[in-house]
């Protein structure tokens, strides 16, 4: 497991945690972290309030759209018992326009109409003929009721004052829940009769319950007094109060949001049905209403869980690429200055030995000349000659600064000659390297870059060095020569006499014949004060001869030029110098 | 036989004028170039020893200038800070030797004698 995590964790990861003794230009860790932190926080936090408003939105979208369903549903119920009720009353109207007093004063005439009734409308139990005094004087129906009288009762003064009647809901003495309705009709003569007739609730029961209601859902009748009338799932028995407590009246349907006796959430939608003592009421569970909000709140957060998770993983991904990139190039830079500083710093010391030979070389000649002079004036005066500890001094002083004259020489020396170390190369990776130095400028100057190297191409021992500064040094003015959206080739084979030959072609303006003969001569340069300083090819040139190369150059004016290096396959390492490595 | 010593450090020129002195070789020393000349005109030397880093007139100046008026005056380079490069030029300008200091006196005085 760790070894499965060190393969796949980056390697910016290890730099700059101490113990590495590569140099770290910057906090990699940091920079992924602040890369990432930054990144997640500029995609999750406008997503996480995307879906919060969102949610929000549908929430009250949801919640509005129900309460306008259950008004909607109250108010088409309360119309459709409404409209039952005008049309019991309605059908005694008909009856009292249809038929005379007289024509209805007969207990077969009330029979008849009742079964008409009942067959016509249905929900009629009987009906009675009730005189101005209350004394129903004919009645049709399976109770004898006839000669009751009802003057002294409420709902008679009320009907004789309004001109109709509906009652509540009541069991009566048969124990069976009914209601009763009564219609006054007026006489010819100025008084008044009454038609009563007593109303199964069955089918207002059945209007009810024909709602298509949800689970949890309940929808009943109550009267102004809140006492139920019609059967309730939930809330109550018939004739008990309604527990929850009748709304305030209204002239309209209304939706109320209210909490039951268990403390749920629930929508009340009611109606107060005009001219009759009942409400209807619609109750609705708070969590039947918001199934739907529920339902899509689920998805929304599995799908906001997924974006979160994916964005991570993006998140991740990109800043540890990003992140390592720079830090491979930083790195690679690294390298590259090290390699440059070796190299000056090589320079340097060859230029500061040099320098300090030089000026020993002046004292170290007046000490020379100083002691040669002593020795010359001793050899001179014969007790001085034949005293051989005095000579013996001064040829010790002048051996001593022959000596010294030999390290500044050899001091001299290492300024001049930077070692060759021979080391075998594959030529396709030098290539690609010193490529690799002018890629950017080339994509920059959209200059095409074209390599062919065999496969086959043979391993050479070279100075990987002297041949790398070769192939840049040519590669260098070839893209000089050339305007952008040039053409550069790097070729090379095998030659029949062992040898190697690479070829750089480039499709710059081309060298005139005369130059030709010149362009390796240390100083000469076509590029003016502002170009080279005239010593790149016969730098390159010396270097090909100490390879123990040749170095020809073809061109044509405009066309380009072609430089062909010829290499040996190897060159012998000198006996003194050791080691490749050095 | 007369040698002109040239050489910037005074020390170097008259020690090696005092050695030559002692072989039996009439000597002059001199600090800078422009008196190398002067001295030079009067025709009565036969050979110099030319410092190439002088104060006035660059050496191989010097040299080039001797070798117009005097084509067979014998001149050896003697320079601490010469490398082969502007020995290679002073030998082309007419020097007949090069010298790297500290050099010994014998060597010198054979390639003044010739």
């Amino acid at each position: 497991m760790r070894r499965l995590l060190f393969r796949f964790s980056p390697q910016f990861l290890d730099a700059g945690s101490g113990g590495e003794s590569r140099t770290v230009l910057f906090n990699y860790r940091r920079i992924w972290l602040v890369s990432v932190l930054l990144l997640l926080a500029v995609s999750i936090l406008p997503m996480g309030l995307l879906v919060i408003i969102s949610s929000q939105l549908a929430r009250e979208a949801i919640g509005s759209e129900n309460r306008l369903r259950a008004v909607r549903l109250t108010s088409n119920t309360r119309r459709t018992i409404s409209f039952f009720l005008e049309e019991r009353l309605d059908a005694l109207r008909f009856i009292a326009r249809q038929e005379s007093f007289r024509g209805l004063n007969s207990e077969l005439q009330l029979a008849y109409l009742l079964r008409d009734l009942q067959m016509g409308f249905g929900g009629f139990v009987d009906l009675g003929l009730i005189n101005a005094d209350g004394l129903q004087v004919r009645y049709a129906g399976p109770f004898d009721l006839t000669g009751k009288n009802y003057g002294g009762q409420e709902w008679f003064r009320v009907c004789v004052e309004k001109g109709f009647f509906i009652s509540d809901i009541f069991l009566g003495f048969r124990q069976i829940p009914h209601m009763i309705i009564a219609l006054k009709v007026p006489k010819k003569d100025g008084s008044f009769y009454l038609l009563r007739a007593t109303l199964d609730t069955r089918k207002i029961i059945r209007i009810l319950s024909s709602l298509e209601l949800s689970e949890g859902s309940d929808a009943f009748l109550c009267n102004r007094e809140g006492l139920i009338q019609t059967p309730s799932k939930y809330y109550g028995n018939v004739l008990q109060r309604f527990e929850l407590g009748l709304p305030g009246y209204s002239p309209r349907s209304r939706v109320i949001e209210a909490r039951d006796r268990k403390g749920k959430p629930i929508l009340i939608g009611y109606a107060y049905i005009k001219d009759s003592p009942y409400v209807l009421i619609l109750v609705k569970r708070g969590e039947e209403i918001m199934k739907g909000w529920f339902s899509l709140r689920t998805k929304i957060n599995w799908i906001f869980f997924l974006s979160i998770i994916t964005v991570c993983v993006v998140v991740l991904g990109i800043s540890t690429f990003m992140v390592n990139r720079v830090y491979e190039n930083d790195q690679a830079r690294l390298r590259a200055m090290e390699r440059l500083e070796a190299s000056s710093r090589l320079i340097s010391i060859g230029r500061l030995a040099a320098g300090v030979a030089h000026e020993i070389n002046n004292p170290l000649a007046i000490i020379s000349e100083n002691a040669g002079l002593m020795k010359d004036l001793f050899t001179l005066k014969k007790e001085y000659r034949e005293d051989p500890q005095l000579m013996g001094l001064v040829d010790d002083v002048l051996e001593s600064v022959e000596r010294c004259g030999e390290i500044t020489k050899q001091l001299l020396g290492f300024a001049r000659h930077v070692e060759a170390r021979v080391t075998p190369i594959r030529l396709e990776e030098v290539v690609a390297e010193v490529i690799s130095f002018l890629k950017k400028e080339a994509s920059y100057r959209k200059i095409e870059i074209q390599t062919d190297i065999p496969s086959d191409f043979p391993v050479v021992f070279l100075d990987r060095g002297k041949l790398q500064q070769i192939l840049l040094n040519l590669v260098n003015n070839a893209f000089q020569a050339m305007d952008d959206g040039g053409r550069l080739q790097i070729k090379a084979r095998e030659r029949s006499d062992g040898r190697v030959e690479i070829e750089v072609r480039d499709t710059g303006c081309g060298i005139s014949e005369e130059d030709q003969k010149k362009i390796f001569e240390p100083f000469f340069t076509t590029k003016g004060t502002k170009g080279g300083t005239g010593l790149g090819l016969s730098i390159t040139y010396g270097l090909v001869q100490k390879l123990k190369g040749d170095i020809k150059v073809r061109s044509a004016l405009g066309k380009g030029t072609t430089f062909t290096v010829v290499l040996p396959l190897k060159i012998e390492r000198k006996e003194d110098e050791g080691p490749a490595c050095g | 036989m007369k040698i002109l010593v040239v050489d910037d450090e005074k020390k170097i020129a008259d020690t090696i004028a005092q050695r030559l002195e002692l072989r039996g070789i009439e000597t002059a020393p001199v600090y800078d170039g422009s008196s190398a000349l002067e001295r030079v005109r009067d025709n009565s030397f036969n050979g110099i020893i030319l410092d190439l880093r002088l104060p006035d007139i660059d050496g191989t100046e010097v040299l080039e200038r001797v070798m117009k008026e005097h084509p067979h005056m014998r001149v050896v380079i003697l320079s601490g800070h010469a490398n082969e490069g502007d020995f290679r030029i002073c030998m082309e300008l007419g020097a007949v030797a090069c010298f790297r200091k500290p050099a010994d006196i014998e060597m010198l005085l054979q390639a003044l004698s010739g």
